[in-house]
């Protein structure tokens, strides 16, 4: 549209001063006077527009709740992201705790593991002054039986520590291990005497198996001579009763 | 005055431009958004994936094997591997002279390792975690770690022969640790999470793990004491008498149990290196002999199972006999004499079981032989074992019955010798020997691997009868008189054979052997004891006697056998 139409628009409320252009409202018709021709033109029908006041206000409101909830779920954002950090933190911390507790608990396991080892075990056992057992004797606890063939076992006491009796403590209290200060022993044991018997009859027995020994150096070879000594000692009621005796020609 | 050209003073045509210039650039973007998002999207994200996500082999803990009351006789425990980066170290000889003592190696091959540009080399392997504290306390720049598992023996070489040896990548070479690969393996698994810059895992990122499968844990049969006693045995037997080797065989005749399997000169499964290969294996299982006058007990045993013969049956025993075109004698040379079934037994006479041999026949004998499991596998499974030798029936030559029936032309492994003495200690009935207890899963399952069903061999009247012999051996009259065991009925049989040598293609040498049983009226152990080629002492009864006493004796007491009161038999051997 032309420049000067438009001027016209722009014009349009001014109010009607002779010979002036103005500014200024008025109800009813007017009088435009610029330029050469003036013609009435209808003007729009202005009407109070009510205040903006209460849509500032919704807009305030709304502004406000839009802001808090999105500082809301960024502070629960954060606080997520932290707690996932800390527990990634912990889940490290205990982590390394746990090698090390594992770690100490193999190096102590692998101790109990050489020191029970019956190699070990055998070790000690003989440093205590103990003997492997020559040959097994049990004790029945139901009948109060002795089965098998009990000897003492080979063997120098001296190296054994002896065991204390209540009355030894009330006299030795506060002695370590019993082997300093051993009080004397009863009028009727005498430790050097059995010591001495022991060692007799380990003498003797292996006297008796050196000339047992002497007499068949090679037992194959005696054999044959006892084939001809017929051994009739055979006792049925051993518990062979399923023997029968059937000579055959 | 009116403008030529773009009037660009215009604002109406600068408003124009700037939005034409800011549509393009808009354009331009929204386009690569496009083409980035839309297009290679997925691509790019995968790539970005693949970037951060880390996958970590989880490796599986390997089982353990365990003895018959679940002590460990091999175990993995953590370990460290030693790595550096050359391009990292700045003064290799520094470094390598604070290192050498920790590490006990020398000076210079650690300088040499240390020495060069590359990125990732291994120092030394399978440290324990306390060498990689005091090394890493050091704060050495370029030498780092990394976790790894060892391979443990606390017993040292307890029972090594049976529970074997790993390699340096922890996978096993002989034994057990060979033959249960696969259970004591397990199965590794698999971890993957997103790796941030740092290298820590980034905790909202993709992530995913499946556990490793720990290996399964062998419970072995071995009773550790009981094998420990007869390992020390053995080792001290053949140290004695000079051999080449010898073996001993604990079991319960009941269960096929084997509770000990020792043999000498064996190794320390923590060190197979330090000892030569082949003393590396299990002799017990491998090695084949012929079992002479020990498997004198098949033989009559069968002649007694057949009612052909009872222990008071007569024999005249004259002083050679030919068979075959060839002449057998005795291991000692006598008159003609009278022997009865038990003398034969008691004094291991060869013409005596010849003759009462022939009362059943080869055949026949043939049969037994197979049903005490001669020539079979024992069914162990164990590596590299031998099942021995019989020579089928029908390609028996007329001297191989006579050899045969005293134990010679055929072959045997220690554990099959044992075990026809556990059949006639189990009342007759041959039950299959077991290394493997059983198999315990992570889980916690047990899982006890099958065993063939038993087989009834000689009756039970026979195998009493035949037991009472046994015990004339170890009676005044008998080959082995200090095998006995005071408060104990003890029987058992000698045996002598002849061993041959593959080097010259002939005999030379022998096996002597003592295999026995207590108490021998309700057996509940069996020991055999095998020395090969002794150069000091000959005779099973003289070498093996001993030595089963002592380990039987420990037995008895370990496994809490008493003597059962009953008094020893008298048999009458000759007249």
């Amino acid at each position: 549209m032309s420049s000067a139409a438009r001027k016209q628009q722009v014009d349009a409320p001014t109010p009607a001063v002779d010979g002036e252009a103005g500014v200024g409202n008025s109800a009813g018709t007017e009088y435009v006077t610029r330029g050469a021709r003036s013609h009435r033109i209808a003007r729009p029908h202005l009407r109070m527009v009510s205040p903006l006041r209460p849509e500032r206000a919704s807009r305030g409101v709304f502004a406000v709740v839009i802001t808090s909830v999105l500082s809301i779920g960024m502070l629960a954002i954060l606080l997520i992201n932290t707690s996932l950090a800390q527990g990634a933190f912990t889940i490290s911390e205990l982590k390394s705790e746990q090698t090390v507790l594992v770690q100490q608990e193999e190096a102590l396991a692998q101790v109990v593991a050489a020191v029970a080892a019956p190699e070990a075990l055998e070790q000690r056992a003989r440093d205590l002054g103990m003997v492997p057992s020559e040959n097994p004797v049990f004790l029945d606890l139901t009948t109060g039986k002795v089965r098998g063939k009990p000897k003492p076992a080979p063997g120098t006491r001296s190296t054994m520590p002896r065991l204390l009796t209540p009355a030894d403590a009330t006299a030795a209290e506060g002695v370590d291990n019993g082997l300093a200060g051993l009080p004397a022993a009863a009028a009727d044991q005498d430790p050097a005497a059995m010591d001495a018997a022991a060692a007799q009859a380990a003498k003797n027995e292996a006297k008796a198996s050196a000339a047992k020994k002497a007499k068949n150096p090679n037992a194959e070879n005696n054999l044959w001579e006892d084939a001809t000594v017929l051994d009739v000692t055979r006792d049925l009621a051993s518990g062979d009763a399923g023997l029968v005796a059937v000579p055959v020609p | 005055m009116p403008n030529r050209g773009l009037h660009l003073a215009d604002p109406r045509k600068r408003g124009t431009i700037l939005l034409l210039v800011t549509a393009v650039a808009l354009t331009i973007f929204a386009g690569r958004l496009v083409e980035l998002q839309a297009v290679r999207g997925e691509t790019l994200a995968g790539e970005a994936m693949d970037q951060r996500l880390r996958v970590l082999e989880l490796p599986a803990q390997r089982g353990a094997i365990l003895d018959g009351a679940g002590e460990p006789l091999a175990v993995t425990v953590e370990a460290r591997n030693l790595t550096a980066d050359q391009t990292m170290v700045t003064d290799p000889a520094a470094v390598a002279a604070q290192l050498a003592p920790i590490l006990g190696s020398d000076t210079d091959v650690l300088t040499a390792r240390l020495t060069g540009d590359r990125r990732f080399i291994y120092l030394a392997k399978a440290l324990t975690p306390e060498t990689w504290d005091r090394i890493s306390e050091l704060r050495l720049p370029g030498v780092f770690s990394e976790p790894a598992s060892r391979r443990v023996y606390p017993a040292g070489d307890l029972a090594a022969n049976v529970v074997g040896f790993v390699g340096d990548e922890g996978a096993g070479l002989g034994g057990m640790e060979y033959a249960y690969e696969e259970l004591l393996t397990g199965t590794p698994g698999e971890m993957s999470y997103e790796r941030g810059p740092g290298g820590g895992a980034i905790p909202t990122g993709a992530q995913s793990r499946t556990d490793a499968q720990p290996g399964t844990d062998i419970r072995l049969t071995i009773d550790r004491d009981i094998q420990y006693v007869a390992q020390a045995e053995i080792a001290k037997q053949v140290k004695k008498a000079r051999a080449d080797d010898g073996t001993i065989v604990v079991m319960d005749p009941h269960t096929g149990d084997i509770l000990a399997l020792a043999t000498a000169p064996t190794f320390d499964s923590n060190d197979p290196g330090a000892t030569d290969a082949k003393d590396l294996g299990n002799r017990a299982l491998t090695s084949v002999f012929e079992p002479g006058s020990t498997a004198k007990l098949m033989t009559l045993a069968a002649v007694v199972n057949e009612g052909k013969a009872n222990p008071y049956s007569w024999f005249k025993i004259p002083p050679v006999l030919m068979r075959g075109g060839e002449d057998f004698n005795d291991h000692t040379p006598h008159g003609t004499l009278n022997l009865t079934l038990a003398g034969i037994m008691a004094k291991s006479s060869n013409i005596g079981t010849i003759l009462a041999s022939e009362r059943i026949g080869g055949k026949k004998l043939a049969k037994y032989l197979k049903k005490f499991g001669m020539g079979e596998k024992t069914g162990l499974g164990f590596p590299g074992e031998a099942s021995g030798y019989v020579p089928p029936y029908d390609q028996w030559s007329p001297t191989s019955m006579p050899t045969i029936a005293f134990g010679q032309g055929f072959s045997v492994n220690a554990v099959q010798a044992a075990g026809v003495f556990a059949t006639i200690a189990n009342d007759g009935v041959r039950v299959q020997p077991r290394l493997v207890d059983a198999l315990v899963h992570d889980d916690g399952t047990v899982e006890t691997p099958d065993v063939a069903k038993p087989t009834r061999v000689v009756s039970p009247e026979a195998a009493s009868q035949v037991r009472a012999m046994l015990e004339a051996v170890v009676g005044p009259g008998g080959t082995a008189p200090n095998a006995g065991i005071p408060g104990y009925r003890v029987g058992g049989k000698t045996g002598t054979a002849q061993a041959f040598n593959a080097d010259c293609g002939c005999y030379r040498g022998v096996v002597a052997s003592f295999i026995g049983m207590a108490p021998v009226d309700d057996p509940d152990l069996v020991v055999g004891v095998f020395i090969n080629n002794p150069r000091v002492g000959r005779y099973g009864g003289q070498l093996g006697g001993p030595v089963f006493k002592r380990v039987m004796t420990y037995a008895l007491q370990a496994r809490q056998i008493p003597p059962t009161g009953a008094k020893a038999s008298r048999l009458p051997l000759g007249g």
